[in-house]
C-alpha cells in the first residue's frame, strides 16, 4: 500500500450505527445506515453497493471479537497448561474486583474446567528442557479435541517465554495432521509463545485463551465479508479488505486471523487515531480526545504520537495486546442522576441505555418516576434546541425532562438548578478521569488542546477544558464519524514483542541489539514492504522493579548500540520526572517493535459543500433562551453546515449538526478554520 | 424516588460530590505514583499499601485503600504525629511502631503536613508493607514472643526535616533490613507519593480557598456519617453475640456483643481472652478498629465514600492487654494479618444472626503468611521474600463461594510463577486449586489452594498462618471448610508436618507445600 488512499471508505460498525466515510476522487462524503447486529457484514455490503466508483481498500473498524467476548459467544475452547497449574485462569492473580463484596463475584471463565488439558513436558524455570514427552501425546490431545467438536485449542505452558520447545511442536504436529486430515477442520490454534511471548503466566494464558476464544467467529466473519467484496466490484480486482487493531493499525486478512484480540478496541482506537489525525493536519500535535457518549466517556492523551498501554483487561480478562491508551468512565448522555443516601448529587455508572433513554426522548411517559439523565440536564438548560437536535430524527419534549427532575426539587431551588448540578456532577467525574491520563502520568493538561467528539463531547467541552485550565478546544467537521475517519486514515501496522530479561549493562548490549535486529527482520518478512517503518518499544525497569516505563526507538531498524544508551538514560530521567527518584542499575524486560506504512493525511474539509473562505459573518439560524448558572441568555443557534472558514462566533451560541451539538459558554468564542474545525478559544486569551 | 434535606454545611449536594471526586482523586494519584515507582513486587504486584489525605485535626477525609486492613488504622497514625507539632514545610514524620500509631513493624508510614500561606491545612500519608525491616528472620513476620524479635522499631520520627532527609535515620533503617537497596527504593517512593499528595491538596486549596476547604471537610465526614447510619438503620436493633478462636495454646478466644440501637453500633470484646505472650498472633487496637469498620462498610453500598465520618457512629469497646488490643512489649506481627481476620469472622458471625440473608459463611480466615530469606549465591546478595496465598470464599446466600481468593482484610496479588526465579533462588512447582476443601451446602465454600515451593539454596523459611486445626465454619446448615495443611519434604523425599506457625531451614532439593482452607458452606440443602 502506498500513501495515496483515494477511492477508499473507513466503516466503523456502530452499536446503532454503521458509519461510511467515502474518500472518492478527492472528495469526502458520509453515510450513515442501521447496523445489522446479527452480521454486521450485511450492513456494510448495503452501504458500498451503488457506488458509481470502484474501491481501492475497505478499512473497517470490527467490534466482532469484542462482541463475542461481551455476549459470551465465542467458540468452545479447550486449553492446554503444565501439569501442576491447571487452575491457573480461575485462580488469575487470586484477588477480587471489588474489597468490600462479601459474596466475591466469580471469575469470568471462557474454558470450562472439564476442557482443561495437563500437559506433563517440563522446562526448568531457565527454559531448559526437564521432562521430555512422547510424540504420540501432541497427536493424541489434537485428535481429542476434533473428536469432542473442540472450535478452538489455547496452548499455554510455563517457562515458554524462555523456550519454545514444547509449544512449537504443538505447532509442528498441527501443520501435519492438517496435511493429513484435509476434508476435516481442524480447531482453532492459539500458541502463547506465537500471540503475547512475554512472561508472566497468568495474562499470557488469559491473553492466548481469549484471542482462541474469538478466533473461529472473526475467522468465519471474514471470510465471509473478503467474499462479499470480491462479488461487490465485477470490472476490477477486488478492494483490499483491512481491519483496525487496537493500536489504530490497519491489518490484513490473515494478520487478524491470526491474532484476532488485536481488534478488541478496534473502533475506540480508530476514533482516536481520527481525531489525531485531524488535530495533527493543523499543527495541533498535543491533544487530549474526549469521546462521550450515552453510557460511558473515553478519554485519551496524545503527546506527538498516539499513547500506547500493552494490555488491557476487558470483561475482567486480562489481555496482553498493544492498544491505544483510552480510559473510559461511566459516564454520558444517559447517565442516571440520583442522591445517595447520605444526601451527595452523583450520576452514573447506570445509564438509561439506548432504551427507554432520557426521559426527554418520551419513552418513559408511562413511568411515574422516570429517570433524570444528563441529556435532560442539558434538555432542560435550552442546550438541545428542540426543532434541531438529531437533525429532526427525533422530538425531544422537555415536560418529561422536568417531571424527572421533580423529586429533586426538595434539595434544590428549582429545576434549573437540579440541571445545573447534575452537569456540574458530571463534569468532576470527567475531569477526575482526564486526570488518570494526564496529571497521574506526568503531563499538564494546560498544555494540551481538548478535541471533544461522540454524541455528547462538544457539549461539554468548554466546562471540562475550564476546569482542567485547558484553554483550547478544537472540534473537528464532523465529531460523529471520527472512527470511520481513523480507519479510513489508518497506515497498516504489525507488532512483534518478546521478553528479554536481561541487566541493560554492558556485558548484554549487544545481544539485546541482536535480539531488537531479529524482531525488526521478522516484520520486515512479514510485510514486504519497503516503505515499511519501524518503532520500538522497550520496557525498561530498575533492577527489582517489576513495572516498566516504555521507552520508544523511531527508526528501529537502524537501531545502534548509541540508542539503546540514549533510550537508557530518557528512562532513568523519565522516571525521575514522573516519580522523584531515580539512579539504579537497569535492566531490560521486553522489547516490543512495530512494522508501520504510514498514509499521508487528506484534510476533509470537503465534507462540506463549496462555499466562499471570506464570508465572516456566519448566518444564524434562530435564538433561543439557555441558562448558564442560574442565568437566562438569548442564544443564537448556528448550523454547523453553514459555517464557513474564518466564521467567528461569540458566545454564548450554540451549534447543531447531524451527529452532535456543541455548546459556546459565554466565557469561550469560536473561529472556523482553513479546515472546517471549529476552534473554541477562551475569550481575552 | 423520595429525596429529603440533610445538613450539608450549606454546601450543594453537587458541589460535595465534586468535592468528594477531587480529594478522592488525591489518594488514587498518590496510590497510582506509590505503586509504579516502588521496588518490591510487595508494594508494586501486590499493592500492600494504602494513600489517604487528612483534616488539620487528623480526620481522614480520602483513602485510596487496597487492603481493608489499613482502614482503621491510618486515622490513629495521623493523631499520634500530630502530638509532634509544631510543623514545618517540607517535615515528613515515619513510623512503624505498633504501640504508636503503627499496625506491625513491616509497615511503614509517612505522615507529612499541608501548608497553604503558612497555615496548617491537613496532613498526607502512605503506608507500605516493606518486605523486610530486621528481626529473627528473613521478611520481619516471625514466629515471635516479644516486638524487638520482630524488627526495627521506628517511633514517630522526622525522617525528612524542613525538606531534608535525616541521614542518621536513614541510614539506621536502611542498614536494618536485610534487602537496604530494595528499602531505600520504596521509601523513596513513598516520599515521592506523600509529596504528590502535598501538591495536589495545595492545588485544590487554590482552587475551593481555606476556609472552602474547611467547609467541604466538614460537609464529607458528615456525609461519610449518614451513609452509614443509613446502612445502621437497616439492621435490627438488638444484641447479637459471636465468638470464635485463633490456635493459640495458652487461648485465642475472640468475644463479641455487638449491640445495634438509634443507628449507632457498638462493638463489645469483652470476654476476649488475654494477650497472647507465646506468639505474635496479638492485633493492636487500631488493627481491631481496621477489622470492624471493614464488616460495616461491606454492608454499604459501593458509592460510600472513605473518610473518617463513616466511623463516628461506629463504637468500639476493647479489654486492655487482650488479643484485640495487646500492649508493649507484645509482639504483633500476625496481628495485622491472621488476628483481624478472625475479628472480622466474629463480626460478620454476629452480623449474621441480625442479617441472614446477607452474610455469607466464614471464609478460610487465614492470609496464609510464606516469608523465605536468605543468600543467593548466583546473585551474590542476601533477599528476603514475602506473600501470601489465597484460600476459599464462604458460600453466602447469593452464591457459592469463590475459590483460590483473597477474602476480607487483604487482596493482595499473588507473585507471577515466571516472575519469582528471575530474582530468588527457588520456584513454584504446583499451584491449583484443593478440590474438595470447601464445605458443603447449598451454596457450598470456595475451595483453598496449593502452593508448591522448590528450593535451590539453603534458605529460612517462615510460616504464619491459621484455621490449621479449627475449621472456617459453615452457615445455615452448611458444612465446614477443610483446614489448612504445611507439610515440608526434604530432598530426600521425607515428609513432615509443620505447625501452623513454624520456621524451618531448607536445603537445596527440598519442598514445602502449603494446602489452605477452603470456605465454609451455606444452606444445607445439596448435603447427603
Amino acid at each position: 500500500m502506498t500513501s495515496e488512499i483515494d477511492n477508499a471508505v473507513g466503516v466503523d460498525v456502530g452499536g446503532t450505527f454503521t458509519d461510511f466515510l467515502f474518500l472518492i476522487n478527492g472528495k469526502y462524503s458520509v453515510r450513515k445506515i442501521p447496523t445489522t447486529t446479527d452480521d454486521p457484514s450485511i450492513g456494510i455490503l448495503q452501504g458500498l453497493r451503488e457506488l458509481q466508483t470502484d474501491l481501492s481498500r475497505v478499512a473497517h473498524g470490527s467490534t466482532i471479537a469484542t462482541n463475542a467476548l461481551l455476549e459470551k459467544a465465542g467458540a468452545r475452547t479447550a486449553l492446554v497448561v503444565t501439569e501442576g497449574f491447571k487452575d491457573i485462569l480461575e485462580i488469575g492473580r487470586q484477588a477480587r474486583g471489588n474489597i468490600y463484596e462479601l459474596e466475591p463475584a466469580p471469575p469470568n471463565l471462557l474454558v470450562p474446567s472439564e476442557l482443561i488439558i495437563q500437559f506433563p513436558g517440563k522446562l526448568t524455570t531457565d527454559g531448559e528442557v526437564k521432562s521430555y514427552v512422547k510424540e504420540e501425546l501432541y497427536k493424541t490431545i489434537i485428535h481429542n479435541t476434533i473428536e469432542n467438536k473442540i472450535d478452538a485449542l489455547a496452548i499455554c505452558l510455563l517457562f515458554s517465554h524462555k523456550n519454545t520447545f514444547f509449544e512449537a511442536k504443538f505447532r509442528e504436529v498441527y501443520e501435519e495432521i492438517k496435511k493429513e486430515l484435509t476434508t476435516i477442520t481442524l480447531p482453532y490454534l492459539s500458541i502463547s509463545s506465537e500471540v503475547s511471548p512475554e512472561y508472566r503466566e497468568v495474562e499470557r494464558a488469559s491473553t492466548t485463551v481469549l484471542n482462541a476464544y474469538v478466533g473461529p467467529i472473526m475467522s468465519t466473519y471474514l471470510s465471509k465479508l473478503e467474499k462479499s467484496l470480491e462479488q461487490l466490484q465485477s470490472s476490477t480486482s477486488p478492494p483490499t479488505l483491512h481491519i483496525i487493531q487496537s493500536d489504530g493499525g490497519a491489518a490484513t486478512r490473515s494478520q487478524i486471523e491470526k491474532l484476532p484480540i488485536s481488534t478488541l478496541l478496534s473502533g475506540p482506537a480508530a476514533g482516536v487515531n481520527g481525531a489525531f489525525s485531524i488535530a495533527k493536519a493543523v499543527d495541533e500535535e498535543q491533544i487530549i480526545t474526549l469521546d462521550i457518549g450515552g453510557t460511558s466517556t473515553d478519554i485519551a492523551l496524545c503527546n506527538k504520537e498516539l499513547p500506547y498501554r500493552t494490555n488491557l483487561v476487558i470483561e475482567g480478562i486480562h489481555a496482553r495486546t498493544p492498544v491505544v491508551d483510552i480510559h473510559t468512565v461511566g459516564a454520558g448522555g444517559g447517565s442516571i442522576a440520583y442522591i445517595d443516601t447520605g444526601g451527595a448529587l452523583r450520576v452514573g455508572p447506570r445509564s438509561t441505555g439506548s432504551f427507554p433513554g432520557p426521559a426527554c426522548y418520551g419513552n418513559s411517559r408511562d413511568l411515574s418516576s422516570p429517570a433524570f439523565s444528563v441529556t435532560d440536564a442539558h434538555a432542560l438548560l435550552g442546550r438541545l434546541s428542540q426543532d434541531h437536535f438529531l437533525a429532526d430524527s427525533l422530538k425531544i419534549d422537555i415536560s418529561e425532562s422536568e417531571r424527572a427532575a421533580d423529586p429533586f426539587l426538595s434539595v434544590f431551588n428549582d429545576r434549573f438548578e437540579v440541571a445545573q448540578a447534575v452537569i456540574d456532577v458530571t463534569n468532576a467525574n470527567i475531569e477526575r478521569a482526564v486526570r488518570v491520563v494526564s496529571v497521574q502520568k506526568g503531563f499538564n493538561p494546560n498544555e494540551f488542546t481538548l478535541v471533544p467528539f461522540g454524541g455528547a463531547g462538544p457539549l461539554h467541552a468548554c466546562d471540562v477544558a475550564e476546569s482542567l485550565n485547558i484553554d483550547k478546544i478544537l472540534i473537528p467537521p464532523s465529531p460523529g464519524v471520527l472512527s470511520a475517519l481513523g480507519a479510513l486514515q489508518s497506515g497498516q501496522t504489525l507488532t512483534i514483542g518478546q521478553s528479554i530479561l536481561r541487566a541493560m549493562d554492558e556485558k548484554n548490549i549487544h545481544s539485546i541489539l541482536s535480539d531488537l535486529q531479529q524482531t525488526v527482520e521478522i516484520i520486515r518478512d512479514r510485510l514486504r514492504s519497503k516503505e515499511t517503518r519501524y518503532r520500538a518499544v522497550l520496557d525498561l525497569r530498575f533492577t527489582g522493579q517489576s513495572h516498566e516505563i516504555g521507552v520508544t526507538i523511531n527508526n528501529a531498524d537502524r537501531t545502534s548500540i548509541e540508542m539503546l544508551l540514549v533510550a537508557k538514560e530518557e528512562f532513568v530521567e523519565r522516571h525521575g520526572d514522573l516519580y522523584g527518584h531515580s539512579g539504579y542499575d537497569v535492566e531490560i524486560a521486553n522489547i516490543r517493535v512495530t512494522g508501520f506504512f504510514e498514509t499521508e493525511f487528506t484534510s476533509p474539509k470537503s465534507i462540506f459543500s463549496d462555499r466562499r473562505a471570506d464570508q465572516t459573518t456566519p448566518i444564524i439560524s434562530e435564538y433561543c433562551n439557555a441558562i448558564f448558572h442560574g442565568k437566562s441568555e438569548r442564544v443564537p443557534i448556528y448550523q454547523r453546515t453553514a459555517l464557513n472558514p474564518q466564521d467567528q462566533i461569540a458566545g454564548p451560541a450554540i451549534i447543531t449538526q447531524l451527529d452532535t451539538t456543541t455548546l459556546i459558554t459565554p466565557d469561550w468564542m469560536g473561529r472556523v478554520d482553513i479546515q472546517g474545525n471549529l476552534n473554541l478559544l477562551k475569550k481575552g486569551r | 424516588m423520595r429525596i429529603t434535606q440533610v445538613n450539608t454545611q450549606n454546601l450543594s449536594p453537587s458541589d460535595l460530590a465534586i468535592a468528594e471526586a477531587a480529594f478522592a482523586s488525591v489518594a488514587e494519584e498518590m496510590g497510582e505514583s506509590l505503586t509504579r515507582s516502588a521496588f518490591s513486587p510487595n508494594i508494586k504486584e501486590r499493592r500492600d499499601h494504602s494513600c489517604g489525605v487528612f483534616s488539620s485535626d487528623g480526620s481522614l477525609i480520602a483513602q485510596a485503600a487496597h487492603i481493608p486492613v489499613h482502614l482503621g488504622a491510618m486515622p490513629m497514625t495521623v493523631r499520634t504525629v500530630i502530638d509532634m507539632a509544631p510543623f514545618y514545610k517540607g517535615d515528613i514524620i515515619a513510623l512503624n511502631d505498633p504501640y504508636k500509631g503503627g499496625n506491625h513493624l513491616p509497615d511503614i508510614t509517612t505522615v507529612a503536613p499541608i501548608f497553604y500561606d503558612e497555615r496548617l491545612l491537613g496532613f498526607a500519608a502512605t503506608r507500605a508493607h516493606h518486605a523486610d525491616i530486621g528481626g529473627m528472620t528473613p521478611g520481619s513476620m516471625p514466629v515471635a514472643t516479644e516486638l524487638l524479635q520482630e524488627g526495627l522499631i521506628i517511633p514517630p520520627i522526622r525522617l525528612v526535616d524542613a525538606g531534608k532527609i535525616s541521614q542518621p535515620a536513614w541510614s539506621i533503617i536502611l542498614r536494618n533490613s536485610r534487602s537496604p537497596g530494595e528499602r531505600e527504593g520504596d521509601l523513596r517512593a513513598q516520599l515521592a507519593a506523600t509529596s504528590l499528595g502535598i501538591e495536589r491538596v495545595q492545588s485544590l486549596v487554590a482552587r475551593f480557598s481555606p476556609e472552602g476547604v474547611q467547609t467541604r471537610f466538614r460537609a464529607m465526614l458528615l456525609h461519610g456519617e449518614r451513609v452509614i447510619r443509613e446502612v445502621i438503620s437497616k439492621i435490627p436493633d438488638g444484641v447479637y453475640e459471636a465468638e470464635d478462636f485463633l490456635e493459640i495454646s495458652e487461648g485465642g478466644k475472640i468475644r463479641l456483643s455487638l449491640k445495634v440501637k438509634n443507628h449507632n453500633l457498638y462493638f463489645d470484646f469483652e470476654g476476649t481472652d488475654p494477650e497472647s505472650r507465646t506468639t505474635s498472633l496479638n492485633a493492636v487496637a487500631q488493627v481491631t478498629e481496621s477489622a470492624c469498620y471493614y464488616a460495616v462498610r461491606s454492608l454499604a453500598p459501593l458509592d460510600t465514600p472513605t473518610n473518617e465520618g463513616c466511623y463516628r457512629p461506629v463504637h468500639i469497646s476493647l479489654p486492655k492487654k487482650s488479643i484485640v488490643n495487646a500492649s508493649d512489649p507484645r509482639a504483633v506481627s500476625a496481628g495485622n494479618v491472621e488476628v483481624s481476620q478472625r475479628i472480622t469472622d466474629v463480626a460478620l458471625k454476629a452480623l449474621s444472626k441480625a442479617l441472614p440473608e446477607i452474610i455469607p459463611a466464614a471464609s478460610s480466615g487465614t492470609m496464609n503468611n510464606i516469608t523465605i530469606g536468605g543468600y543467593d549465591s548466583r546473585r551474590k546478595r542476601s533477599y528476603a521474600y514475602y506473600e501470601t496465598l489465597a484460600g476459599g470464599a464462604g458460600g453466602g446466600p447469593q452464591r457459592a463461594g469463590r475459590s483460590g481468593v483473597h477474602t476480607h482484610m487483604t487482596n493482595t496479588l499473588n507473585t507471577p510463577v515466571e516472575a519469582i526465579p528471575l530474582a530468588y533462588p527457588f520456584s513454584i512447582e504446583r499451584y491449583e486449586l484443593r478440590t474438595g476443601s470447601g464445605g458443603r451446602g447449598q451454596n457450598p465454600g470456595g475451595e483453598g489452594l496449593i502452593r508448591e515451593y522448590l528450593f535451590y539454596e539453603p534458605a529460612t523459611v517462615t510460616i504464619i498462618s491459621e484455621r490449621r486445626k479449627l475449621q472456617p465454619w459453615g452457615l445455615a446448615g452448611g458444612g465446614d471448610g477443610a483446614s489448612g495443611v504445611n507439610r515440608l519434604i526434604r530432598a530426600n523425599q521425607k515428609e513432615y508436618e509443620l505447625a501452623a506457625r513454624d520456621t524451618v531451614q531448607v536445603d537445596s532439593g527440598d519442598r514445602i507445600i502449603i494446602e489452605t482452607p477452603g470456605g465454609g458452606g451455606f444452606g444445607s440443602a445439596g448435603i447427603s
